[in-house]
């Protein structure tokens, strides 16, 4: 067992894990944060992503012992005062899921995206997304989704929040 | 599914971190952004007793201009190299290669010396190592060494490094003159797919417009990154017109033979073969096309 601690969603974790344990598992089993979903298990569907300081991750390809010391957040950890975050707002609003599998892996890449690039072509987009599959929407209304958040210059960091606090 | 239970060690240094490996030299393998490794594990194809964190040696990060090179830390992310602009003007070839690799996600964790330790020759930066002529420094408990890219590679997955060296440095000669023209194309079925052929060329061109200096790299065709060495003395001297395009795709092939050939279920080896002659003849006809435009850009200023 390894000795670990890491800030997830803003909050000092604690905890002993097996070597192998890979770090959604960790968040999902020992942090019961179940937003990151677990889809291919192989690094290709990227329902797994979450944050490792400030940049999007498969957690499902990294060992929890590598995070030992990093910040990380997931789809939990970017609505403020039980208001939805605008990614999440433009998700409801432009039907941007079905069922829903995709969609925080899909928002903790728009974040690196938008963070990056605050005005993204709708190719940078698609490529911005490149590394999460959706298998319900056909993504057109995903990208129109990103699009909103990015012209109406409603984008705000949940980076930035994190580490105000 | 998990990977088999293995032994973690969190290496402090470089020498910490050779150390280690050459404690478990028998089944030890290094973890840097672990885009190849932790897959790998987790299917159970390699399985070792100990893994050796080098992903916090900071001496292994970040990319410095020394007098007649540049110098990439083995550990330096994808994004880091897409994120470094400046590269342009010198080493465009660098972003052409870094923007193509695999996903937001595979970039922010994949790091270029684990890539090119790894050999897939399926993947980017081989062959872009190839086109720069690339020096590849490696270190290990009987020191530093050097590796020419054009025998670093033996075979699939198989490389100089015996299992206690580690590569640290990718050192890059810088090009004669600010014109080099890059260019990095590639066929895959869908974006981050295993690819189907790579090219990847970095050319110099003289004021008349003709080659002074070629690279090309032809990668997931050959079991290794291979040189298109007829395509480069095709090249040479001179300039890059429709007739001269017309015979890349044959210098090409030529380039390839005695390599064993890639062949799977995703494309059989003659369709490797067929499909690599255009690819290159598009890289070279882009790469041409920069670095003319930059040379008369650079002439008028």
């Amino acid at each position: 067992m390894s000795r670990i601690q890491a800030i997830v969603n803003g909050r000092k974790v604690e905890a002993d894990v097996e070597p192998r344990k890979l770090l959604i598992d960790f968040i999902r089993e020992d942090l019961g944060l179940t937003g990151p979903h677990i889809g291919c298990d192989t690094s290709n569907c990227g329902a797994c992503t979450v944050l490792y300081n400030g940049r999007a991750i498969k957690s499902c390809t990294m060992f929890a012992v590598q995070a030992d010391g990093a910040e990380i957040l997931t789809i939990e950890g970017v609505s403020t005062d039980g208001k939805l975050h605008p990614l999440q707002q433009a998700f409801h609003e432009n039907h941007a899921l079905q069922c829903g599998y995709c969609t925080p892996g899909m928002i903790m890449s728009s974040i690196d995206l938008l963070t990056r690039n605050p005005n993204p072509t709708e190719e940078e987009i698609r490529l911005g997304i490149s590394g999460n599959l959706c298998r319900c929407t056909g993504y057109h209304n995903i990208v129109k989704a990103i699009s909103s958040v990015a012209k109406s210059h409603i984008f705000v960091s949940p980076l930035k929040k994190a580490k105000e606090e | 599914m998990y990977p088999r239970a293995f032994r973690y060690e969190r290496a402090k240094s470089l020498d910490h971190a050779i150390e280690l490996l050459a404690k478990y030299k028998e089944d030890v393998r290094p973890l840097a952004g672990g885009m190849s490794l932790i897959p790998l594990a987790k299917l159970r194809l390699v399985s070792p007793q100990c893994i050796v964190d080098i992903g916090r040696l900071e001496e292994l990060k970040g990319i410095k201009e020394q007098k007649d090179f540049l110098e990439i830390g083995a550990l330096t992310t994808n994004t880091e190299i897409l994120e470094s602009s400046w590269l342009g003007e010198k080493f465009h070839l660098l972003l052409d290669t870094a923007k193509e690799i695999g996903d937001v996600q595979v970039r922010n964790r994949g790091t270029i010396g684990g890539n090119l330790a790894q050999a897939d020759s399926s993947t980017d930066w081989p062959a872009t190592m190839v086109a720069l002529r690339a020096k590849l420094v490696s270190k290990g408990p009987r020191g530093e060494k050097v590796h020419e890219i054009d025998s670093f590679y033996s075979d699939q997955y198989t490389t100089a490094l015996e299992a206690d060296e580690l590569l640290t440095h990718i050192r890059i000669p810088k090009p004669g003159s600010y014109s080099a023209g890059a260019s990095h194309v590639k066929l895959e079925r869908r974006k981050g797919d295993y690819a189907i052929g790579i090219v990847s060329a970095q050319l110099e061109v003289d004021g008349d417009g003709k080659v002074t200096s070629a690279g090309i790299g032809i990668g997931a065709v050959g079991i290794t990154a291979v040189r298109g060495t007829k395509v480069e003395e095709l090249l040479n001297g001179k300039k890059v017109d429709d007739a001269v395009l017309a015979s890349v795709p044959g210098a090409a092939r030529a380039s390839l033979e005695g390599s064993d050939i890639l062949s799977d279920i995703k494309a059989p080896a003659v369709y490797r073969l067929d499909v690599i002659g255009t690819l290159a003849s598009r890289c070279v006809g882009e790469a041409y096309h920069m670095a003319v435009s930059r040379k008369s850009a650079r002439s008028e200023r």
